[in-house]
């Protein structure tokens, strides 16, 4: 396998700035995604609540 | 005339008067924010011996003599040259006829010091192969105005 | 956003199939490039994400345009959940360029007109996502920011342009210039490829973004008729 050798997880001595940055990148959008998605499910149930609420009243 | 065109026209107004006073603003400092003198300017006299500013261009081939930290070399615009000394790191872009920016001190003859040296990247990339191979059949730069 | 909801799965799909065969192009099947060897593969992440930083922007600048002549709410709410987008694809772009530019340049940062410029589009979308939540009234907040952001697209084509109006220690651009790429086509479609996935990327988090604006409206019209009883 091409990723068990030790050279392609150098990348030719620059290993130390290339990992970094896709790790980054990932990082971020990651974040980014599972703070949207975590914040729709919230959103989700507060509204369920609200309605169940308001046909309560109605 | 409806309230939707009346707020149409005010934003394209307010476009066109943007976009006036950013083309005023960029005309007038057109030269400030120029990163780096070319070695042309420098010899025209453009710039004052003893202040600190940022000079660039292609790395003179044959011209880089190292001696452990300390470097000299010749930068070119093409027309003219400019000797330049340096002690420190290199990037690892810094080759010979490669593009690079330092920032140091003129002295009184036209030489520069310099205390930072950046390599500039150019817009081409290939494999090297692919290089290795056009030095070899000889079309390497091939129709790029030097 | 009634087709876009069904849609979704299928798209989160396609975008996870293109990241990986973007991420399988850029990091194992693409040559090492003649000058800069290896360090060429932190351009198939700072290209892309540069790219969406001025893609998504001008998103916005049409959304803010439609938002303020014609008042369609969409138009609004699409503005307001791209910005935080834009904004961590901008810092992707900045950390990423930083850490190409240590070995190749020689420095982290200069103040060249290309890096200066793409900063304060950071700073920018940062102060749009401000003023969004800086009034009581949130359709008032909106206007606010979508104003800021038609302003701000001022600093759209200085950016692009930078680099051939002045002398930039950044490099001019690769692909999209007249004469044709000077990119050699192994490393054009690793580049192609990462920047569909961002495309890609982006349209699932503002669907998802989206329709949590819509869903925090409702919870709020809701809250506000159960106070005023």
């Amino acid at each position: 396998m091409v990723i068990a050798t030790s050279s392609f997880w150098s990348m030719g001595g620059y290993a130390g700035f290339i990992w970094p940055s896709y790790l980054i990148v990932g990082l971020v959008i990651a974040g980014l995604l599972i703070l949207s998605l975590s914040k729709g499910r919230s959103l989700k149930k507060r509204l369920a609540l609200l309605e169940q609420l308001k046909e309560k009243k109605d | 005339m409806g309230r939707k065109q009346r707020r149409l026209i005010i934003i394209a107004l307010s476009a066109l008067c943007l976009a006036a006073a950013a083309a005023l603003v960029m005309l007038a400092f057109r030269d400030n924010i120029v990163f780096f003198f070319g070695p042309t300017e420098i010899k025209e006299g453009k710039v004052q011996p003893g202040k600190r500013i940022k000079i660039g261009g292609l790395v003179v081939e044959g011209s880089v003599v190292k001696a452990g930290e300390k470097v000299s070399f010749s930068i070119t615009d093409g027309s003219e040259n400019v000797d330049i000394s340096y002690v420190g790191i290199l990037p690892d872009l810094f080759r010979e006829g490669q593009g690079i920016v330092a920032e140091g001190v003129l002295n009184q003859n036209l030489a520069f010091t310099a205390s930072e040296v950046l390599a500039k990247h150019d817009e081409n990339y290939m494999p090297s192969e692919v290089a290795d191979a056009l030095k070899k059949s000889g079309h390497w730069k091939e129709g790029e105005e030097q | 956003m009634a087709i876009a909801n069904p849609c979704l799965p299928w798209l989160a799909l396609l975008t996870v199939a293109c990241l990986i065969w973007g991420l399988y192009l850029s990091l194992f099947a693409s040559p090492a490039d003649y000058q800069q060897s290896e360090t060429v593969r932190i351009m198939y992440v700072h290209v892309p994400s540069a790219w969406m930083a001025l893609f998504i922007y001008s998103v916005m600048a049409i959304a803010s345009l439609v938002a303020v002549i014609w008042r369609h709410p969409l138009a609004e709410i699409a503005a307001q959940a791209s910005a935080p987008i834009g904004a961590a694809f901008t810092f992707c772009a900045l950390v990423t360029g930083s850490l190409w530019g240590k070995p190749m340049w020689g420095t982290w940062w200069v103040w060249d007109a290309r890096l200066t410029s793409v900063l304060i589009l950071f700073f920018i979308y940062l102060a749009h996502m401000a003023l969004t939540s800086a009034f009581d009234d949130p359709a008032r907040g909106r206007r606010a920011a979508a104003i800021l952001c038609l302003v701000g697209f001022v600093n759209v084509p200085i950016i692009k342009f930078s680099v051939e109006w002045w002398n930039t220690l950044h490099q001019p651009a690769s692909v999209l210039k007249l004469g044709g790429p000077s990119i050699h086509a192994d490393m054009l479609w690793p580049l192609l490829i990462m920047a569909l996935a961002f495309k890609l990327i982006y349209l699932c988090l503002l669907i998802v973004r989206m329709r949590n604006e819509l869903m925090a409206a409702r919870v709020r019209n809701l809250t506000a008729a159960r106070a005023r009883g």
